[in-house]
């Protein structure tokens, strides 16, 4: 038998490729170029540039435990994990929140982050933290709110930058307490969008939702609603990235599948997507509400018992 | 949060007459009780390969005789009872019909039990016979009808033909044009235990000789948890998962899919049993590649289940029966993916007679099977007694117990395996082997310990939650989950 030949040159320059290559790869692709709706990008303010409150800064500790490896060390949703995640982790400096029970455009209350800090998004890589102390969420609520707060004062900074030309220095000298202060003002200016008691379901009632449904929302939920309508293939969200509509018949619901949920999905719209706030009055809503959920279940009517997050399931 | 129809009106408590709350109890706690004692005999004859049997010399508890109650017991005493007792709560609730007859169920009790008592003692006598996982006896002198013994075989095909009365009568009067999955899995199976049954116990007893009883007999092995355990598991978990989610499984297709490649590739795999031994090679050709198929069967029912799951996440953390059927769905995975593999010629030279094999046999029966009966029982326990668990935390000792001794069994056992194997191979000295297995087999029964301490957890909180104080339990809190 033939004794093992020393390698040569030939298969170490290839070795040395063999590792080179991928970690090259691996190591440019971090550097994603800042994106459009992305507040912000390389230049601009820091986290330094924008001290928190006490809340705020131990909800910091918390976040970079849980929440850094996905969302990223300054909340643009760049973390590690994020690059194989579909749907992606969620750019808070962007100011886009889906979830919200506030009017379209705006932030969210802090109510709102609570749900989905505890609850996770259903059908996501977004886990719930239920066993997190409640205290620790709500810091964390807190400083997912600061690190919003911070994005809209980069799109100041940018504006200031490109529109008067100052410099990043002039502005943190000049102008930045009054970007702060614009910035908290968003915050404490949202409207809640308040739930009208929801009307019993009756055939009539979803009936009426059908109609508005297959002429509103069918070219992108499809006629059946299973998320397939003629532009379901063409939409992009905040980050340019595909996105496709809900696929009602699922049943899964991001953030709550119960009749009030989807109310506010209705009403608030989805930041950063497509799905724009729907008008009309709040039987039109219902009505929608309820042919939704009778998509999944056809016997909603009678049936139909939502899926509560919070507390142990009394199944176990 | 409000719900959006009154929980008064959207429980639906199942009316009593439909569903035999006795019969599903019953069979139940016979499952549990001779798994706990077939799991006891197992952690007491894996103390002799480190030479501390405690009943070392009693001909009737040596080795070759308890380790036939360890494995039957399992397999009749355990699985059957629990599928059993699963089906009598499942079948009438998906056809809406009752079983044929409560006093038939019974009496199915009774002359199933009688059985397993029966084998039991036949086993430990020396009665047993030399058809693996089938070694209830015939009770006739081999070869002859010359009659020794209870002829525990012909009990149990009576058994499975009974139950088969039993619960296709509301199948049969159910039929509409399409039936859910559950029902061509339970049906399938209770047919196939009949004909596997005459198959593996007429066959090499009686008419054929040799390797083709040999043959005959790795077909029955395989048949017996390819077309009994596999189906009524299935059947089953089809049932059991969307009732708790309350959640339809994710694909129909994929679901009937799954169960037309289980029938058309599964039959026959058993001769995988004994591959490179003088069974004509075609044949056993044949058993690996119907077996690395077996694959795409096992893909159907693990992507419709995680597919099935996908949105409720939050349920492996707050609902214990659904995280029994997760943990046994990963096993599952693993075993079959497993199996694809050692299931190959070139595996086998290592792994075959080596403890590699009782840790696969421990990670499919216990892993998944019997994982998903605990989990059925679970669930089902206080809906039969009427009584909320005596103490929740048992059941979660029960599961950690359980699941952290089969993982360290099977890690053990594997590794053993290769060990083995490869002295095996090196043509090392007997002794030396046993040596080397030494440590294998002290940590193989204290993981076996962990696993029989669990399963006491929970016959222990089972037997308290039927007798002891009545905790309130209300049905229709399971309907409208409220916030706690």
């Amino acid at each position: 038998m033939r004794s093992m030949t020393r390698p040569g040159p030939l298969l170490h320059v290839l070795a040395i490729l063999a590792l080179v290559v991928p970690a090259a790869l691996l190591l440019s692709s971090r550097d994603v170029p800042a994106q459009e709706g992305d507040a912000g990008g390389r230049v601009g303010l820091t986290l330094a540039d924008w001290p928190a409150g006490p809340a705020a800064a131990r909800g910091r500790v918390v976040y970079d435990k849980y929440c850094v490896g996905c969302h990223g060390s300054s909340g643009m949703g760049d973390g590690t994990a994020s690059r194989w995640l579909n749907p992606a982790p969620r750019n808070f400096q962007s100011g886009n929140f889906k979830f919200r029970s506030t009017e379209s455009g705006q932030l969210p209350t802090e109510a709102d982050l609570m749900h989905v800090i505890t609850c996770g998004l259903a059908g996501s890589a977004m886990p719930g933290f239920p066993l997190v102390p409640e205290q620790e969420r709500r810091d964390v609520a807190r400083y997912v709110m600061h690190l919003a707060t911070l994005g809209l004062g980069q799109r100041e900074v940018r504006y200031l930058m490109e529109e008067e030309e100052l410099s990043l220095d002039e502005i943190r000298a000049e102008h930045l307490e009054v970007i702060r202060a614009g910035a908290e003002q968003r915050v404490a200016s949202v409207k809640t969008i308040p739930i009208p008691v929801a009307p019993p379901i009756t055939a009539a009632l979803i009936a009426q939702g059908k109609q508005v449904f297959d002429t509103q929302c069918a070219a992108c939920h499809g006629a059946t609603g299973r998320g397939d309508g003629s532009s379901s293939y063409t939409l992009r969200d905040y980050k340019d990235d595909e996105i496709r509509p809900r696929d009602f018949t699922t049943g899964v619901f991001r953030a709550g599948s119960t009749p009030q949920d989807l109310y506010l999905r209705l009403r608030a719209g989805l930041s950063g997507t497509p799905m724009p706030a729907i008008p009309g009055s709040d039987e039109e809503i219902w009505a929608q509400v309820y042919y939704i959920l009778s998509l999944r279940d056809p016997d909603a009517q009678t049936t139909y018992v939502p899926q509560v997050c919070g507390g142990e399931d009394p199944q176990r | 949060m409000t719900s959006v129809a009154d929980p008064a009106q959207v429980a639906e408590v199942p009316s009593e007459p439909l569903v035999d709350k006795g019969l599903v109890k019953w069979h139940l706690t016979a499952a549990i009780f001779f798994m706990v004692t077939a799991m006891t005999w197992g952690f007491l004859v894996s103390l002799q390969f480190f030479g501390h049997y405690p009943f070392e010399g009693i001909s009737f508890l040596s080795y070759g005789r308890v380790r036939l109650l360890h494995t039957n017991e399992i397999a009749y005493g355990f699985l059957v009872n629990g599928f059993v007792g699963c089906m009598y709560y499942a079948i009438p609730r998906m056809t809406g019909k009752s079983v044929a007859s409560s006093k038939l169920g019974w009496l199915i009790f009774g002359v199933w039990q009688f059985i397993i008592v029966a084998m039991s003692v036949g086993q430990l006598l020396g009665f047993g016979q030399g058809v693996e996982w089938g070694e209830t006896p015939t009770g006739f002198r081999p070869g002859t009808w010359e009659l020794q013994y209870i002829p525990v075989d012909f009990l149990i095909e009576l058994g499975a033909v009974l139950v088969a009365i039993q619960f296709l009568t509301p199948i049969v009067k159910s039929v509409r044009k399409h039936q859910y999955v559950s029902l061509w899995y339970l049906t399938a199976g209770m047919i196939w235990l009949i004909l596997t049954y005459v198959m593996g116990n007429t066959l090499p007893e009686w008419t054929l000789a040799g390797t083709s009883g040999a043959a005959t007999v790795g077909l029955f092995i395989h048949d017996l948890v390819g077309l009994f355990v596999t189906p009524m598991g299935w059947g089953l978990m089809y049932f059991f998962v969307p009732v708790i989610l309350r959640k339809p499984i994710w694909s129909h297709a994929l679901s009937v899919i799954g169960f037309w490649a289980l029938a058309f590739f599964y039959p026959l795999n058993g001769v995988h049993h004994f591959l490179l031994s003088s069974i004509p090679m075609s044949v056993q050709y044949g058993a690996i590649i119907s077996t690395m198929a077996v694959e795409i069967v096992v893909t159907t029912v693990v992507v419709n289940f995680f597919a099935t799951m996908w949105g409720r996440g939050d349920a492996l953390r707050t609902n214990l029966p659904i995280r029994w059927f997760f943990t046994g769905m990963i096993c599952y995975f693993i075993t079959c993916l497993q199996c694809m593999f050692h299931t190959t010629l070139t595996m086998q030279e290592i792994i075959h007679f080596t403890d590699w094999v009782p840790g696969h046999a421990h990670l499919v029966m216990l892993g998944v099977f019997a994982f998903w009966i605990m989990g059925m029982t679970t669930w089902l326990w206080p809906r039969l007694t009427g009584s909320d668990w005596h103490n929740r935390r048992l059941n979660h000792w029960h599961y950690w117990l359980t699941v952290i001794g089969l993982v360290i069994m099977f890690g053990d056992l594997t590794a053993a395996g290769l060990v083995h194997g490869y002295m095996l191979a090196a043509l090392s000295p007997w002794m030396e082997i046993v040596r080397a297995m030494h440590g294998f087999w002290v940590i193989r029964t204290f993981a076996g310990g962990m696993i029989v301490a669990g399963q006491l957890c929970f016959a222990w909180n089972m037997y308290k939650t039927c007798t002891g104080e009545v905790k309130p339990y209300d049905y229709r809190v399971d309907l409208a989950t409220v916030e706690a």
